[in-house]
């Protein structure tokens, strides 16, 4: 354990946790240098992960153990190529959110609660990604949870209160859920280590399945997975804009990492095929997909609509969970970044759809291509990937997990993606249509033209955009195969 | 360097693109000039490519990309690539006039290069997901071109496009992830003889949604003839006469190379729906009363007869050569002469601004060259002797009847029957079509005499190409086919035997002879039934009968779904409910608990007041014992203070006595011996004076004394010990 480099994964997940400290400071003095403050703390936070880049490569796991801090556990950060993959998404779709945020929570207000917040929700999605071991985990799991509640209720309507407090209620019901099958893991097991090869339940008993439901629970609340969804289509779209894109686009995936490290470190792959589990994860996935797919459909408020989008989407996440094939794991890992590049795009357009005119009906949204080009334009990118176009990265991520359904033997799941796919066009290119064709110059509704967003506002979604698509045209896919190697790392298969 | 070629080909509309799109220019004509200089770029780039490697097979691949794009040039990707740009070239320049009326001209020109690229890329792709990309790239890009219009018919069928387009490219996508995942490639190449013959079946069904669906294959073709349509003209003539093949190029290379173990069953099924296609088809041209859209109903027959030729060549007992040579050169045929009908629609509406039947008529002295364009093409596409039409029919002829020979089966000789039937059925929708546009006494006053050359240029090309194709069907087929069939693999024997067939042969004449006779019959039938001026029910349509019912039920399963997850969500909230239920009676039973501590309390402090009642008793009593105490002890104290009197007295006659005692000694110890016996006896008489006082006076203190000994001995002896 020697090294500078160990200590990157303890100082990336504490450095946002004390930055909301000083930024929570600074407010008081000026409202501009907390502004400074707050990205200049996101943009180090992302430096530090990306640091790590190199020490992962060479070294593999880099971590370190507190024994000392809450015995008898310890707190433990460590990141290998997985974690390091996850958080360097976080990270990087936050700083975007945060440059995003100026303008829009200025308009919004209450910047002074916001931000410190966005920080220490930070943290604790970096804590989740970044820990060696599942009781650290937790504690960095209540920790995002708890801190995001402040930023759905951020507007404090009557709306916005009951979604806050169906999120929390449920929030609560997971986080009890995920600690006790984490206390049956460590009894069963003697330690809750996250590495590979440590599998800490090895038999099936009636206390391995309980421990297996209380993980479902615990993270298939925060993934949004079928039938413990309900509270995301409330909460995603009361959030202000910049932290719906967080929500929807990171924090789901925590609960994506840690039913990737349930499957792949607590069980492993075979136990799970063995006791069948995995057929309980591929029906639940299945009707996720489809049901997040199919009203998302008959959705009119645009928020909304990326919201029951997002369930859709996380169903495929678990659905390449549930395949046990290392394509379908690839193609799993792959989604995570896709649906997180274009579904913070989606909200973040939707957002300054909703900031510039105030409208959030889709059928109100007509001709709105014309007064806002560059949003709307980065709106059409974003659908494509979602529905699977080349070359954008959905394309990639669907190709790869209808590969590990076939690898699985599993042909029926490629239909369903197909038909998932379908609905996804079904429900975003009208938008898109409506926005740009259809309507006449001279019979647009919008009275008097307005001027695009701030740069400050565009500059990410363009950003958002061009990763969506770059990533398969440049010459060598560094997320797919970052992707790979952790499928790789994660499954044991040997390259 | 035909590497580069190749490359510049494909990059040369998509930069057009981009310029167009950024150029500043505001007028049409630069635009148009951008556009036309990209397609041209694109013609000369593959032309050069192709004939300066003499015909040689260019490969062209992304090493190491993830989405790698890989591509050929050799004989068929070239005949593809050549008639598509060429196509292009000519509407491109026909695009100057026409569009010149239009708006959103940028948008246009955009997308129009943006289609050319994604169908280009569709045919010179040397695998299939290269291929997918551009076809998705293709659909995508002609929707624009499709709704150009944006009132509302024009945006209803491009939802009916857009649709199809999309399903149509989803179950591609899958045929191809089946594919892949069999063969462990995408390239084209026959599918292992190991696959199962489920798999196969049903990769053959998603393969032919995929690209029938573009092709416009019956039951598939319903959004063609709302589409094509709809589109500026030199979008419609490349709609129809180039962009549905690439649907039957993708048929071809599915079922021609990759199912080649299941071409039994897929062959008599392209056989029997490319029939279908082809007489329905013209069938409904027939009744159609709008000229664009007779002339979308005809595409669709046409791609029946080239379905037909591709099954009847991939049925393994036929003579594979005929059909396919038939199919490719329908393709080259239909290219041509479509793309100058829909050009001659295109010059009709640009100046009468009507597509009408019932509006149209009179043209023929008007615009005579429009009008030799259109007979031409019409004869070309009837198959008439000495136009393209005929080489093209005859090979497909040949096919259908070599198949017959081989297998003697009555469907076979239906289909035979059908295929005439079909032909005859264009000639009589033709003319149909010629008779309301260009016959009739109906004058236009108003309209310009001369086309402009932009028209005139493209069409006089049209023709000349139909007159050209269709007199040197040989030479097409010894220098265009051949070199394409084989590229893919056609033994030389095979090929020998096609470029040796003479196609002036007193049958081949005769047959086309007699689909005319059987044509002027229907004609005379039809005028006699007043059958021509009738229109087909509504209610009738494919579209009516089976997709808006789908359509309606998949939206239906969508309400469904939301319904049910409304449902969920009652279900949490009736749990809910239970919860708060339960909450409740354990609020209730908590209120109980609550009163019966309140009652236990209540008692207490009332047992606690009986204590208090008791307690003050006992107070008052220990307070009289107290205040006894205190009488007692200031009586006590008051006798003490009378003892330290007694005491202080006592000590003041001792020390009295004492002082007295003092001064007797003193006397005594100065006198002699007698003296002191006098002294003695008078010290003697004082004590027994003193003694005697004490006994008189004293006797209090000697109590006092007596009590002070008594008490301190039992508090010695009581006092405890530790």
């Amino acid at each position: 354990m020697k090294g500078f480099y160990n200590y990157l994964p303890v100082l990336a997940v504490c450095f946002p946790v004390f930055a909301s400290l000083v930024v929570f400071g600074l407010q008081r003095y000026s409202a501009r240098a907390r502004d400074i403050a707050v990205l200049i703390g996101t943009g180090i936070t992302f430096a530090l992960v990306a640091w790590m880049y190199p020490y992962i490569q060479s070294q593999g796991t880099i971590g370190i153990l507190f024994s000392g801090i809450l015995p008898p556990f310890g707190l433990s950060f460590s990141a290998d190529i997985f974690s390091f993959f996850l958080a360097l998404i976080a990270s990087g779709v936050w700083l975007l959110a945060t440059i995003y945020s100026r303008e829009y929570i200025a308009h919004e207000g209450r910047q002074n609660r916001y931000y410190p917040f966005l920080l220490l929700t930070l943290g604790g999605c970096l804590g989740v990604f970044l820990t060696g071991d599942f009781f650290s985990l937790f504690i960095f799991f209540e920790l995002m949870s708890f801190a995001a509640y402040v930023l759905i209720v951020h507007e404090e309507s009557p709306g916005a209160m009951a979604a806050g407090y169906k999120y929390l209620i449920l929030t609560l019901i997971g986080g009890l859920a995920l600690f006790f099958a984490i206390v049956i893991a460590f009894e069963e097991a003697g330690n809750v280590l996250i590495a590979p090869g440590n599998f800490l339940i090895t038999s099936i008993s009636p206390l391995a399945l309980s421990a297996f439901i209380g993980f479902l629970l615990g993270f298939g609340i925060k993934m949004g997975v079928f039938p413990l969804h309900i509270w995301l289509p409330d909460a995603h779209p009361v959030a202000p804009s910049p932290a719906s894109a967080l929500l929807s686009g990171v924090m789901l995936k925590t609960g994506a990492y840690g039913l990737i490290r349930v499957v792949y470190n607590v069980y492993g792959p075979e136990l799970i095929a063995q006791a069948g589990w995995d057929i309980i994860l591929m029906v639940l996935a299945s009707i996720t997909i489809f049901l997040g797919s199919a009203v998302a459909l008959v959705q009119t408020d645009i928020k909304r609509r990326l919201a029951y989008s997002s369930i859709g989407q996380m169903g495929y996440v678990l659905l390449g969970i549930s395949l046990l094939t290392l394509n379908g794991l690839t193609g799993t890992i792959f989604h995570i970044l896709a649906h997180a590049l274009m579904k913070s795009a989606l909200f973040m357009c939707a957002g300054a759809i909703i900031f510039k005119t105030g409208k959030r009906e889709i059928s109100e949204l007509s001709g709105i291509g014309y007064e806002m080009p560059i949003t709307l334009s980065v709106f059409t990118v974003a659908s494509l990937s979602m529905i699977g176009i080349p070359p954008f990265n959905g394309f990639i991520s669907k190709l790869v997990l209808s590969l590990g359904a076939l690898d699985a033997g599993k042909a029926g799941f490629v239909v369903l993606l197909i038909v998932s796919s379908l609905l996804n066009g079904i429900y975003f290119l009208p938008i898109v249509i409506n926005g740009f064709l259809g309507v006449k110059k001279e019979q647009r509704i919008w009275p008097k033209p307005f001027a695009e967003l701030k740069a400050s506002m565009w500059i990410p979604l363009v950003i958002l955009a061009v990763l969506c698509g770059i990533f398969s045209v440049l010459p060598v896919n560094y997320p797919l195969g970052w992707a790979e190697a952790a499928a790789r790392m994660l499954t044991g298969a040997v390259k | 360097m035909n590497g580069r070629l190749l490359a510049s080909a494909l990059l040369a509309p998509l930069i057009g693109a981009l310029v167009t799109w950024l150029v500043p220019a505001r007028s049409k004509r630069t635009l148009a000039w951008l556009n036309l200089l990209a397609t041209l770029i694109s013609l000369i780039c593959i032309v050069l490519a192709h004939v300066g490697g003499n015909g040689q097979q260019i490969i062209l691949q992304m090493k190491n990309a993830p989405l790698a794009l890989n591509f050929q040039l050799d004989g068929l990707t070239a005949f593809f690539a050549l008639l598509f740009l060429g196509a292009w070239t000519a509407t491109s320049v026909y695009s100057f006039a026409y569009m010149e009326r239009e708006a959103a001209n940028r948008r246009f020109y955009v997308f129009l290069q943006l289609t050319l690229l994604g169908c280009v890329g569709v045919v010179l792709a040397s695998d299939f997901l290269t291929l997918f990309v551009f076809f998705e790239l293709m659909t995508l890009c002609s929707y624009v071109l499709v709704v150009h219009e944006e009132d509302a018919g024009a945006m209803e069928a491009g939802n009916l496009y857009l649709a199809l387009g999309g399903l149509g490219g989803l179950a591609l996508l899958a045929g191809i992830i089946l594919f892949y995942n069999q063969a462990g490639t995408a390239d084209f190449m026959p599918l292992p003889g190991n696959v199962s013959t489920f798999f196969a079946v049903a990769m053959g069904i998603v393969f032919f949604l995929g690209f029938g669906i573009k092709a416009g294959v019956f039951p598939l073709h319903i959004w063609l003839p709302s589409a094509h349509p709809m589109a500026p003209t030199p979008a419609s003539a490349l709609l129809s006469g180039i962009m549905i093949k690439t649907g039957a190029y993708g048929l071809f290379r599915v079922f021609h190379t990759v199912l080649q173990p299941q071409a039994e069953i897929f062959g008599w099924m392209l056989l029997g729906l490319g029939l279908i296609t082809m007489v329905l088809g013209a069938f409904l041209a027939f009744f159609q009363d709008q000229v664009k859209k007779t002339l979308a109903y005809s595409s669709i027959s046409q791609i029946g007869y080239i379905v037909m030729g591709l099954g009847a060549a991939v049925i393994p007992s036929g003579h594979s050569y005929y059909g396919i040579a038939g199919m490719l050169f329908h393709i080259l045929n239909h290219g041509v002469f479509k793309t100058t009908l829909f050009m001659c629609a295109g010059a009709i509406y640009l100046y009468t601004r009507n597509l009408d039947y019932d509006q149209l008529g009179g043209l023929l002295k008007k615009y005579p060259l429009l009008t030799a364009s259109f007979v031409i093409s019409a004869l070309g596409i009837t198959g008439m002797p000495g136009f393209n039409g005929y080489g093209s029919k005859t090979l497909l002829h040949h096919a259908l009847s070599d198949l017959y020979a081989a297998n003697p089966t009555w469907l076979l000789w239906l289909a035979e029957k059908l295929y005439v039937l079909a032909s005859a059925l264009t000639i009589c929708y033709f003319v149909k079509l010629f008779g309301n546009i260009f016959l009739g006494k109906k004058e236009w006053p108003g309209l310009p005499s001369k086309m402009s050359f932009s028209v005139q240029l493209p069409l006089g090309l049209g023709a000349a190409a139909v007159i050209g194709l269709g007199l040197f069907p040989g030479h097409i087929v010894r220098w265009l086919l051949i070199p394409a069939m084989r590229a893919i693999g056609f033994e030389e024997i095979a090929l020998e035997h096609l470029a040796n067939i003479n196609f002036w042969n007193g049958h081949d004449l005769s047959a086309m002879a007699i689909t005319f006779a059987l044509a002027a019959v229907i004609l005379l039938l039809a005028r006699g039934l007043k059958l021509d001026s009738r229109k087909l029910p509504q209610g009738l349509s494919l579209e009516a009968i089976a997709y808006r019912p789908m359509a309606r039920g998949f939206i239906g399963l969508s309400q469904a779904t939301a319904y049910g997850d409304s449902l969920a969500a009652q279900i949490y909230k009736g749990f809910a409910a239970v919860f708060l239920g339960l909450c409740r009676g354990a609020a209730a039973l908590d209120g109980a608990i609550d009163c019966m501590y309140k009652a236990g309390g209540k008692g207490l402090v009332r047992f606690i007041g009986a204590g208090g009642a008791v307690d003050s008793k006992i107070n008052t009593l220990y307070s009289t014992f107290g205040r006894g105490a205190l009488r007692g002890i200031s009586a006590i104290k008051a006798w003490e203070g009378n003892l330290a009197v007694l005491f202080k007295k006592t000590g003041l006659a001792l020390l009295g006595g004492v002082r007295k005692l003092d001064g007797v000694e003193r006397k005594f110890s100065v006198l002699g011996a007698k003296e002191k016996q006098g002294k003695l006896q008078r010290l003697q008489k004082a004590i027994r004076a003193f003694s005697g006082r004490i006994s008189r006076s004293n006797i209090e203190l000697l109590l006092a004394v007596i009590i002070l000994a008594v008490m301190i001995i039992i508090f010695i002896l009581y006092s405890p010990r530790g």
